[in-house]
């Protein structure tokens, strides 16, 4: 069974007065349907720019310089406008970090809903309603027929959040990308949306790329984890894998840094440095000047290695457990 | 231990700012007047000498107003606020803070520094002023700030927008100590950097807490993070303290529903299989401009009864060192 | 860890606009030649013993008893316009300069003083303000000048009644966001006393948008100054800036005699025009939603 979507070689540019910037380079992952693939990186690392391009939504002074991005066998890349917009929303949708981006302030929460529709071609109005009312309670929204002649502004964060969801939900994607879509909400209501994001994926079979900073967060939905650092994937394979004995030094890295295994008040084992500036990332490993395994080695630009369904770059690796 | 920093019976309320022709029509009774918040509801709390106390909680449960009534930003609308037996502020209509002992740091490291002023001009300015060190001496005085936060002497003559957001929390840290309090009330100091350089950043509060034995209260969403840098853990919800004792103890058995809701629902790293990492509290968070009656968590809460709804539950001690707002607390 | 000093990062950014750099050098150059009038003009318009009157009216490029060229001819005195000029321009930048330094004190430091007190005070203050801006500030100039008399400085005192309310605006609005700012929470909380931090902190960080007002209401007030003078309401006949040029002109116009007033004119609209592009690009600059 070929996959949902399969990404091949991503690389997406941006043109700055400071030189040219890659901020993804050379990524190439693929998801099942149904499937949530968590995609987790530090600022900078290439993870939201990932999900923008998988849309098509790079603007000048970025622009996608070479791979392929197939959904459901039809490429991505370079396809025209008009089809592109007509994908947009019925195969494959975004949600932002920000809902407040997304949702008109001037347009009750039933309107948005029915524009959204009539834009893939809803016509009947009650058929459309009743795919409003039932998309926006598959959310979590209660009561939601009476929702639908709300504002946004009438909404508290969570539930504007829920909202943007359910929008993207309406014309029945096959894959959603979700962008930090909990990371400005308290912690009680990103429990909510988890679950319920979790349970939906479950339920109507909707593939998720989900896009975070949080290993924690993204443990606990995502099935398969994509390690993204300078624009880079530098480890993939299922998350418990992943995360229980990481290959990468990064990952191991990332993992050393949360407090939660640590014993409080010891010293934590910290990443020395800062994440890199895109603009002087050089030939080899971008990690190298950070890492403590690092070597001349380094200075080239890591193969990648594969074993089983795990998969990774670099040079002096972390043994596998037996 | 002594206790160094003392809230008795503190409120703040805050009322949305009308203008002019607002307050006109108020005054002849043609509106109503503004509404008005509790952010912080008659809280009692001590922090002892050497101590890091975390405050704990989601938006708008009042956290950050504590923390600056403790820093001295905001005076207290009721109660007091003193550090070592003296008010933070003055009295009056416009009190102004009197003491240099408690400093704060802030979330934004992006904010929290004037964009104009070169970093060695920004952490010696409150020094000079306060006479701690002479403007001669002050090039040196900054060189050892810098160290102490692990940053190099050629910072002082940079401006902010020329580093990265760890940098500047390091140099945000700097400018604090540099006026030798005794209590650091430190703001979400870790939230806004990424995860590689919060380790750093929480390293270097355990190394300076320790070397200049500094009493830190310690705001924080996240609980991963308090749970390692705090001795003892204070948990608000909408404007109260609902439950306060020794870090390790708390997390591992809350007394309070909300703090066991507030526990359950954080996701773990899940490594060994366990599906459930997290369990969501059910229901929405309340506006806080009209919290529930009573004890404010009781529409959300399992274990609500009648009398949770009339009467909102005192902040009382269980044990020695342990104490809750609840009327009918988990049994340990 | 790169990057320059905020200065010289504005400084390389302002090169990139060629009309703004050329508007630049003109504001430079026009400066420069009303400072120098005296060493560079051909005559001292204002010695009347070097007049003749059979030198009045003459078309530019006539050669007078002087014996030297009148580029842009002669007055209805005999006066060498090329040098009324910029005699002129030296009154009415004087003029501009002197108004919008007082008006932006003024402005600014009620403004500033208004946000940080808050209450009942800022409201007294910031609806006079807002009474006066909704005001036009030619009727205000106009009415003052007429009350106050001639005189350099009551002309003065008329532009800054007409101007200091833009510089109060500004500053109320770039102080009370400053005030909200981290970094002024944190200087408080150090604590340092409030003038301190407002003179020191808040009010140089309010300074590009009021950059911004200060050059508009410069060439705003040159112009005015200009308006006020052209109806008779400014500056005495002693000293002539350009306004009053082109008043003494513009009964001739109609006789085909132009250049009295056009040159004059001319002059004034390209300072005006040069000193808003500057100032266009300078807040293009500053304003951080038009940033890329």
């Amino acid at each position: 069974m070929s996959p949902l979507l399969e990404a091949r070689g991503l690389t997406t540019v941006f043109e700055t007065r400071a030189g040219l910037l890659p901020a993804v380079r050379d990524v190439s992952f693929t998801v099942a349907a149904g499937e949530i693939v968590g995609l987790v990186g530090e600022s900078g690392s290439g993870k939201s720019v990932t999900g923008f391009s998988l849309l098509g939504l790079i603007d000048p002074p970025g622009r996608i310089a070479a791979g392929s991005v197939r959904l459901d066998g039809e490429e991505l890349i370079g396809l025209e406008q008009g089809r592109l917009r007509a994908l947009r929303g019925r195969s494959i949708a975004m949600v932002f970090q920000d809902p407040s981006t997304t949702l008109n302030p001037l347009l009750t929460i039933g309107a948005q809903m029915r524009l959204a529709l009539e834009a893939h071609g809803g016509r009947d109005a009650s058929a459309m309603r009743a795919r409003a009312i039932e998309t926006l309670s598959q959310v979590g929204i209660a009561d939601p027929a009476a929702r639908l002649g709300a504002y946004p502004h009438q909404f508290s964060g969570g539930m504007r959040q829920r909202v943007a969801i359910a929008i993207a939900l309406l014309n029945r994607p096959k894959l959603i990308v979700c962008d930090e879509p909990t990371t400005a909400l308290d912690v009680s209501i990103q429990a909510q949306i988890l679950s319920e994001m979790r349970d939906l994926a479950r339920n109507i079979g909707t593939a998720m790329i989900w896009i975070s900073h949080d290993l924690a967060v993204v443990s606990s939905i995502a099935s398969r984890i994509l390690v993204m650092y300078a624009g880079r994937v530098l480890e993939t394979g299922p998350t418990r894998d992943v995360l229980s004995a990481p290959r990468h030094p990064y990952t191991q890295g990332l993992l050393d840094s949360l407090p939660a295994h640590a014993t409080p008040g010891t010293a934590l084992r910290q990443i020395p440095g800062s994440t890199p500036s895109l603009v002087d990332i050089g030939p080899g490993c971008a990690f190298a000047p950070r890492c403590a395994r690092a070597s001349e080695a380094c200075a080239s630009d890591p193969a990648e290695s594969v074993a089983g369904n795990r998969r990774w770059r670099c040079h002096h690796p972390i043994a596998a457990v037996a | 231990m002594s206790e160094l920093v003392r809230l008795e019976k503190v409120s703040r309320r805050f009322a949305q700012p009308a203008g002019l022709t607002r307050r006109l029509a108020v005054a002849a009774g043609l509106s109503q007047p503004p509404s008005v918040v509790r952010a912080v509801s008659d809280v009692d709390l001590t922090i002892r000498a050497g101590e890091a106390l975390g405050l704990v909680g989601e938006s708008g449960c009042g956290k950050s107003t504590l923390g600056r009534i403790i820093a001295g930003i905001l005076p207290p609308s009721e109660g007091r606020a003193m550090l070592d037996g003296a008010r933070v502020m003055g009295e009056g209509r416009r009190p102004v803070k009197t003491t240099t002992r408690v400093q704060m740091i802030f979330q934004d490291p992006f904010a929290s520094l004037d964009p104009r002023w070169k970093i060695g001009a920004a952490i010696s300015e409150g020094p000079i002023a306060h006479g701690l060190v002479a403007p001669s001496e002050a090039r040196a005085f900054v060189v050892g700030w810098l160290q102490a936060v692990g940053l190099p002497p050629d910072v002082a003559d940079r401006y902010p927008h020329q580093f990265s957001g760890g940098q500047r929390q390091r140099v945000a840290i700097a400018r604090a100590l540099a006026m030798k309090p005794d209590v650091l009330v430190c703001d979400e100091p870790v939230a806004s950097l990424d995860v590689s350089i919060q380790a750093q950043i929480i390293n270097l509060f355990l190394t300076l807490r320790r070397e200049l034995d500094l009493t830190l209260l310690f705001i924080s969403h996240d609980l991963g993070v308090v749970r390692h840098v705090c001795d003892r853990i204070a948990i608000m919800y909408l404007g109260r303290i609902v439950e306060m004792g020794p870090t390790q103890v708390v997390m591992s058995a809350p007394l309070h529903p909300y703090a066991r809701a507030l526990l359950d629902s954080i996701p773990r790293l899940a490594l060994e299989g366990d599906e459930a990492a997290f369990r969501p509290i059910a229901g929405e968070l309340p506006s806080p401009l009209a919290p529930p009656p009573g004890c404010h968590f009781h529409v959300r809460c399992r274990r609500a009864a009648e009398s949770c709804i009339r009467q909102s539950p005192l902040l009382t001690p269980r044990g020695p060192s342990r104490s809750v707002a609840c009327h009918f607390p988990i049994e340990e | 860890m790169t990057g320059e000093a905020p200065l010289s990062a504005f400084w390389l950014e302002f090169r990139r606009n060629r009309v703004a750099l050329a508007a630049l050098g003109v504001v430079a150059t026009v400066l420069l030649v009303a400072l120098l009038a005296p060493l560079i003009a051909p005559q001292d318009p204002y010695d009347l013993s070097r007049l003749r009157l059979t030198d009045a009216r003459r078309p530019p490029g006539f050669i007078g008893s002087g014996g030297y060229v009148h580029w842009l001819g002669t007055d209805a005195q005999g006066r060498d316009l090329l040098s009324a000029i910029l005699y002129g321009l030296r009154i009415s930048i004087q003029m501009g300069l002197i108004a919008g330094a007082i008006a932006f004190t003024i402005g600014a430091t009620l403004g500033a003083f208004a946000a940080f007190r808050g209450g009942w005070v800022e409201a007294l203050i910031m609806r006079v303000v807002d009474l006066q801006l909704s005001f036009p500030a030619i009727l205000l100039a106009l009415v003052l000048a007429a009350l106050l008399g001639q005189g350099k400085w009551q002309l003065i005192a008329a532009l800054v009644a007409a101007q200091y309310a833009y510089f109060a605006r500004t500053a109320h609005g770039a102080a009370s966001a400053e005030r909200a700012k981290d970094y002024v929470e944190a200087a408080l909380s150090t604590p340092l006393p409030t003038p301190r931090v407002v003179m020191r902190h808040i009010l140089p960080n309010c300074l590009p948008p009021l950059i911004v007002v200060a050059t508009v209401q410069v060439a705003n007030s040159i112009a005015l100054e200009a308006t006020l003078s052209f109806l008779g309401l400014g500056l005495p006949v002693s000293e002539p800036s350009l306004g009053m040029l082109i008043a003494n002109g513009f009964q001739f116009m109609l006789s085909g005699r132009y250049w009295i007033s056009i040159y004059p004119g001319l002059a004034l609209i390209i300072l005006i025009v040069a000193i808003n592009l500057v100032g266009d690009q300078i807040r293009d600059q500053l304003n951080p939603r038009l940033r890329r």
